[in-house]
C-alpha cells in the first residue's frame, strides 16, 4: 500500500519568480523552502524540493547507521563501509561513482558519523537520472573484492594518520570521548583503531550492508531545477525493487551524567604549546534543554564578542586560541572547549578563569545584548554555514537544502523543520540560558584533559 | 570458499563476491541513463561603476537568500613587505578590524555580530581583502563599519602589542604543521629572492613592528586606484549604489609606489630537498616548478591538464596514488598562479615507507602528460568538471563575489566570466600537451619532503641526492 503524504508550504516569492536575479524584486523577508514527501513501500522515504532559480539539483541519501552501531573490535567500521559504498556496485565498477558525477560537472562526497551516515552529488541538473542510477545501483547491492577492502583499509589508515595522528592536540581530543561517554556505543572514535581496520573481512561488509544499508532504514532527498512529477517517476523507477530488509536492530546510546573520567593528562609530540580541553555531557539534541545550551556555548565560545575569547585571549591574555564545539546527536552530547593556551600560564589557571567565567553566567545571567548577537548570528548562520560549516552547504544552494531536508527527515520524521527549527533557537530566554548553565556546567559530568607538548620526541 | 577468493583477482568484477541482493533482470540498469538536454546558466549582471578615486564598484542583485554578501580588494599584499620585514602587510590587513573610526576592537566585534553580520581581512601575497556577511535588512549600518574599517583604522598600540604577542606564539603553531612545513620549503625553493618565496613572518621580524610602521605602511600603501567592491545579495541596487559612494568616494590614494622584485631562479636540474621532522608518521611530498602567471594566454589550457594530472577523484593521480597503491588519503596536482609568477607542483601527504614510491608514481604521471596526447574522454570530463565547479560556484553569493574579484583583480577581462565556459570547451588535446610540456617539468622539478629523515634519507637518496633543509631558516647550500 503506498503511503502519499503531500506537504506544501508557504513558497516564498523569490523561490517562485524563478528570475533570482531581476531588478527590484521585494525582500526575500519570509524564506521558505517548499518541499513534498512521500514513502515507497519498501519503506525508503523521499523528499522532494522544487527550486529553479540554478539549473543545478542535489541528491542526499541518508542511511540511519554510524560508528554507534560499531561492535567491540570492529571500530572504524562504518566510516571504512562508507569508502566501500564507492568502490562498485553491480552496474557501476570501481571509481566509477567518482567519474560520474566529476566528469559530468558535479560534485560528490559520504561523510560518516556517531549516528548517521550520508551520500550526496551535486549536478547541472539535467543529470538528475545519472545520480539516481548511482544512488540506487549501490543501495541494492555492493561487489567487494579483498582487493579494493584492502585498498579501502589503507586509504582509511591514511586519512586517519592525516587528520588526526600527524596533527597536533587531534590525537588527545579524539580519545576524550572516552572520558565523556560511559557507553561504549559513544565512546569509542569515528575514525577507528588501526588493528580494528586491519581485521576488517569481506564476511563484515555483506553483514553491515545487509543490515543498515537498506532502503526502509535510508531517506533520499532531492532539491533544485526538477520537475516533482518527473523526479517522483523517477525514483520510483529505480528505487521501488529494492527490498525491504528486517528494521536493523536499536542502539542503545543512553548514559548516565557522570563522565567516565574527570580528569586525565597527555603528551603530544607535535604540540608545541600546551592546550587544555574542557567537556560537558550534555542532553540530546532537541530536547527542550538543548537549545539554551546551544546559546550559551555560542555566548562563550562564538565570534570575537564571546566571554571566553574576550576573556583568555585578550584580557588576561593567557590564550592563543579558544575553540568551542557543540557535538550534537540523537542521543548524549557533548559542549566542548580547546584552549592552546600560551607555556608560561598554568593550565590550572586557564581553567579557573574558564569556571568563573561559567559562575558569572550561573549568578548574573547573559545581558539581552548578548542574546540578540547571538540570535543574529545564528539567523545570518543558516545562509553561511551549513552541514559542513560552509556556504556550499547552506541553504544558499540545493545541496545545503537536500541535506538538511534530509536530516530532518532520518532524525525527527519532519522535514519542515528545515523553516522552523531556528524558531526554537530564537525563543530561548535569558532565564533558560541561566538555568542550564547552573544544571549541566558543573563538574559531575565534565572531563578535563591536561595536553603538554612531549619535547623528547622533538617536533 | 579459499579456491573461489584466488580467483577473484584475476578474473572480472562481475566474479567478485556480490554482496545485498542477486543480481537482477533488470538490464536497464547496466548503463547510464543519458541526460535531457542541459538548461541554460543566468550568469549574474553586473552593475559596474567606476569611482573617481580608482575604486570599482560592482553590484549584483540576487533575492534568493535575505543576505548580502560584500567582497573589497586592493592592490597591496605580502609581496609589498619592505625587505626585512616580512609580516607587515598581513599585520595592516588583520588590525583593520580591531579598531577603526570611533570604535575599539571589542565594539566593532559586538556591533558587527549583533547586527547579524560578519567581517573579516587579510592579506595574500597580490592583494589585501575583506570581506563582508549581513542580514540584509542590516546592510547599510554594515557598510557603515566596513567603510570606518577600510579608510579610518586606528591601530590601537594595545591591540598591535597583543598581535605581535600572539603571531609569535602562532608561528610555534604553525610550525607543527607538516602540510605548512612543506608549502614553505617548496615556496622558498622555487622563488629565491623574490617575495614570493616567503610562507610567513619570523619571530624577529614581527618583534620589529611597531604601529609607526603598521600606519605608515596603511597610508602608503592602501589605495582604493585600482581595487574593486564587490556587493552580491538582497538590496535595493540604486540605494546601495548611493550608499557606496557616499562611504568610499572620499577615500584619497596616495602616491602610487613603484616595485621591481628579483626574478626567481631558473631551475635547470631536479633536486630533492628534506625537511626533518622526527617522529613524524607521515611524509607531505611538494613536487612541482614555476610554471604561469595567471594572466598567460594558455592559462585554461593548463588548468584543463591539470584536472586530467591531478584534481578531483578520476584524476590519474588520484587513480594511481591513492585508489590503486593505496599509498595516500590526499593526493592531487596545483596551478598556484599569482600576479607576477606561478607554480605548478604535485602534493601528497603519505607514510613514511611509501613516500618514495609514490614520488615515483607522481614523477611517472608528470612524464605521462608530457608524452602522450590525453584521451578524448579525460578531455571531455575535465572541461565538464571545470565547467560543472564554475557553475556550482555561483550557487552562493560568496562564490559570486569571489569570481568577480578574481576576475576584475587578475586582469581577466568584462567578458571573463560569460565567455569562461566556452574558452574551456575549445581548449584541444594538443593545446594540452603543449601546456604540459611548457609548465610540467618533472626533469627539473623540485621536490620537498617533510619527514623523519632517520627512516626517509636512505630510500631517497635512491632516486637522487638528498639536499637537507632546514625548518627554521634557509635551505642548505649546495
Amino acid at each position: 500500500m503506498l503511503i502519499r503524504k503531500y506537504m506544501v508550504l508557504a513558497v516564498s516569492l523569490a523561490l517562485l519568480s524563478g528570475a533570482a536575479y531581476s531588478r527590484g524584486q521585494s525582500k526575500a523577508a519570509s524564506f521558505k523552502v517548499s518541499f513534498s514527501q512521500f514513502q515507497l513501500d519498501n519503506g525508503l522515504r523521499v523528499i522532494l524540493s522544487e527550486d529553479h532559480t540554478a539549473p543545478v539539483v542535489a541528491v542526499a541519501v541518508y542511511y540511519d547507521v554510524g560508528s554507534r552501531n560499531e561492535v567491540k573490535g570492529r571500530t572504524g567500521f562504518a566510516h571504512l563501509f562508507e569508502h566501500m559504498m564507492f568502490q562498485g556496485s553491480e552496474n557501476v565498477g570501481k571509481g566509477q561513482y567518482f567519474k560520474y558525477v566529476e566528469s559530468n560537472g558535479g560534485t560528490l562526497n559520504g561523510t560518516t558519523h556517531l549516528d548517521y551516515t550520508n551520500f550526496f552529488e551535486f549536478l547541472p541538473s539535467n543529470q538528475l537520472e545519472l545520480a539516481l542510477w548511482l544512488e540506487s545501483d549501490r543501495m541494492r547491492g555492493l561487489k567487494i573484492t579483498p582487493e579494493n577492502l584492502k585498498n579501502q583499509q589503507d586509504a582509511v589508515k591514511e586519512e586517519k594518520r592525516l587528520s588526526i595522528d600527524n596533527q597536533a592536540y587531534w590525537p588527545a581530543l579524539n580519545d576524550m570521548d572516552e572520558m565523556v561517554y560511559r557507553n561504549w556505543a559513544n565512546a569509542h572514535p569515528t575514525m577507528g583503531s588501526m588493528e580494528d581496520l586491519d581485521a576488517a573481512t569481506v564476511a563484515d561488509v555483506k553483514a553491515f550492508f545487509d543490515t543498515y544499508y537498506v532502503p526502509n532504514n535510508a531517506v533520499l532527498s532531492i532539491a533544485g531545477d526538477i520537475d516533482p512529477a518527473r523526479a517522483e517517476s523517477l525514483t520510483r523507477k529505480y528505487f521501488a525493487t529494492i527490498p525491504r530488509r528486517k528494521t536493523p536492530p536499536p542502539v542503545d546510546v543512553s548514559e548516565q551524567p557522570a563522565v567516565a573520567q574527570q580528569q586525565s593528562t597527555a603528551t603530544d609530540p607535535h604540540a608545541e604549546v600546551p592546550a587544555l580541553a574542557v567537556a560537558w555531557k550534555i542532553p540530546s539534541r532537541r530536547a527542550p534543554d538543548f537549545y539554551p545550551i546551544a546559546l550559551l556555548k555560542s555566548i562563550l565560545l562564538d565570534g570575537d564578542s564571546a566571554r571566553l575569547y574576550r576573556k583568555l585571549v585578550k584580557e588576561k591574555a593567557v590564550a592563543l586560541e579558544v575553540q568551542g564545539f557543540l557535538e550534537e546527536h540523537r542521543g548524549p552530547s557533548d559542549v566542548s572547549i580547546l584552549c592552546i593556551h600560551k607555556a608560561e600560564a598554568k593550565p590550572q589557571d586557564v581553567l579557573a578563569i574558564i569556571e568563573s567565567e561559567l559562575d558569572r553566567v550561573k549568578k548574573e545571567g547573559v545581558t539581552a545584548e548578548e542574546l540578540t548577537r547571538i540570535r543574529n548570528q545564528y539567523r545570518l548562520g543558516r545562509f553561511i554555514s551549513g552541514n559542513q560549516g560552509d556556504e556550499f552547504t547552506s541553504l544558499q544552494t540545493a545541496l545545503g537544502r537536500a541535506m538538511a531536508l534530509a536530516e530532518f527527515t532520518l532524525f525527527d520524521g519532519d522535514p519542515s523543520q528545515i523553516n522552523t527549527e531556528i524558531d526554537r533557537y530564537l525563543a530561548v530566554t535569558p532565564e533558560q540560558i541561566r538555568s542550564v548553565a547552573q544544571k549541566y556546567f558543573g563538574t559531575v559530568n565534565r572531563s578535563v584533559l591536561y595536553v603538554t607538548p612531549d619535547k623528547k620526541a622533538g617536533g | 570458499m579459499k579456491r573461489i577468493l584466488s580467483l577473484i583477482g584475476l578474473l572480472c568484477v562481475l566474479a567478485a563476491i556480490s554482496i545485498g541482493q542477486e543480481p537482477q533482470s533488470e538490464s536497464w540498469r547496466r548503463q547510464p541513463p543519458a541526460p535531457t538536454p542541459m538548461k541554460p546558466l543566468k550568469l549574474p549582471s553586473q552593475i559596474e561603476t567606476r569611482l573617481s578615486n580608482g575604486l570599482t564598484t560592482i553590484l549584483v542583485e540576487d533575492h534568493r537568500s535575505p543576505i548580502v554578501t560584500i567582497q573589497i580588494a586592493i592592490r597591496v599584499g605580502d609581496a609589498d613587505d619592505p625587505p626585512g620585514i616580512p609580516g607587515l602587510a598581513e599585520a595592516t590587513a588583520h588590525l583593520l578590524t580591531e579598531g577603526a573610526g570611533a570604535r575599539t576592537s571589542e565594539q566593532l566585534a559586538r556591533e558587527v555580530e549583533s547586527l547579524g553580520g560578519q567581517l573579516s581581512s587579510a592579506s595574500n601575497a597580490d592583494f589585501t581583502q575583506a570581506g563582508v556577511s549581513v542580514l540584509s535588512e542590516s546592510v547599510d549600518k554594515m557598510m557603515d563599519i566596513a567603510g570606518d574599517v577600510l579608510l579610518r583604522p586606528t591601530f590601537p598600540e594595545d591591540e598591535v602589542a597583543l598581535y605581535k604577542g600572539n603571531r609569535v606564539q602562532s608561528l610555534t603553531v604553525q610550525r607543527q604543521d607538516p602540510s605548512f612545513l612543506a608549502s614553505e620549503g617548496f615556496d622558498k625553493i622555487l622563488f629565491g629572492a623574490h617575495p614570493y618565496a616567503i610562507s610567513s613572518p619570523t619571530p624577529e621580524s614581527i618583534a620589529a613592528l611597531d604601529r609607526a610602521k603598521i600606519e605608515a605602511f596603511y597610508k602608503s600603501r592602501y589605495t582604493p586606484e585600482g581595487g574593486v567592491l564587490v556587493i552580491v545579495g538582497d538590496f535595493d541596487p540604486d540605494k546601495i549604489a548611493a550608499k557606496a559612494r557616499s562611504i568610499f568616494e572620499s577615500w584619497k590614494a596616495p602616491a602610487a609606489t613603484a616595485s621591481k622584485f628579483p626574478a626567481p631562479p631558473e631551475r635547470t636540474t631536479r633536486q630533492i630537498y628534506l625537511v626533518d621532522r622526527p617522529g613524524s608518521e607521515q611524509a607531505d611530498i611538494r613536487i612541482g616548478n614555476l610554471a604561469a602567471r595567471r594572466s598567460v594566454p594558455d592559462f585554461d589550457a593548463l588548468r584543463v591538464a591539470n584536472t586530467i594530472l591531478g584534481a578531483g577523484t578520476s584524476s590519474r593521480l588520484f587513480l594511481n596514488v591513492r585508489e590503486q597503491k593505496g599509498y595516500t588519503y590526499d593526493v592531487s596536482s596545483i596551478v598556484a598562479a599569482l600576479v607576477q609568477y606561478g607554480a605548478f607542483f604535485g602534493s601528497t601527504e603519505t607514510r613514511t615507507e611509501a613516500a618514495l614510491p609514490a614520488i615515483k608514481e607522481v614523477l611517472a604521471e608528470f612524464e605521462r602528460m608530457r608524452n602522450q596526447k590525453v584521451s578524448a574522454e579525460e578531455l571531455t570530463g575535465a572541461k565538464n568538471f571545470l565547467n560543472g565547479n564554475f557553475s556550482l560556484r555561483l550557487s552562493t553569493q560568496g562564490g559570486v563575489a569571489g569570481q568577480i574579484v578574481e576576475t576584475y583583480m587578475f586582469g581577466l577581462g568584462k567578458d571573463f566570466i560569460q565567455n569562461h565556459r566556452a574558452s574551456i570547451e575549445a581548449v584541444t588535446d594538443d593545446q594540452v600537451q603543449q601546456a604540459a610540456r611548457k609548465y610540467i617539468t618533472p626533469d627539473r622539478a623540485a621536490i620537498v619532503v617533510v619527514g623523519d629523515a632517520a627512516k626517509l634519507k636512505k630510500q631517497l637518496e635512491t632516486l637522487g641526492p638528498v639536499e637537507m633543509a632546514d625548518a627554521q631558516a634557509k635551505p642548505g647550500s649546495k
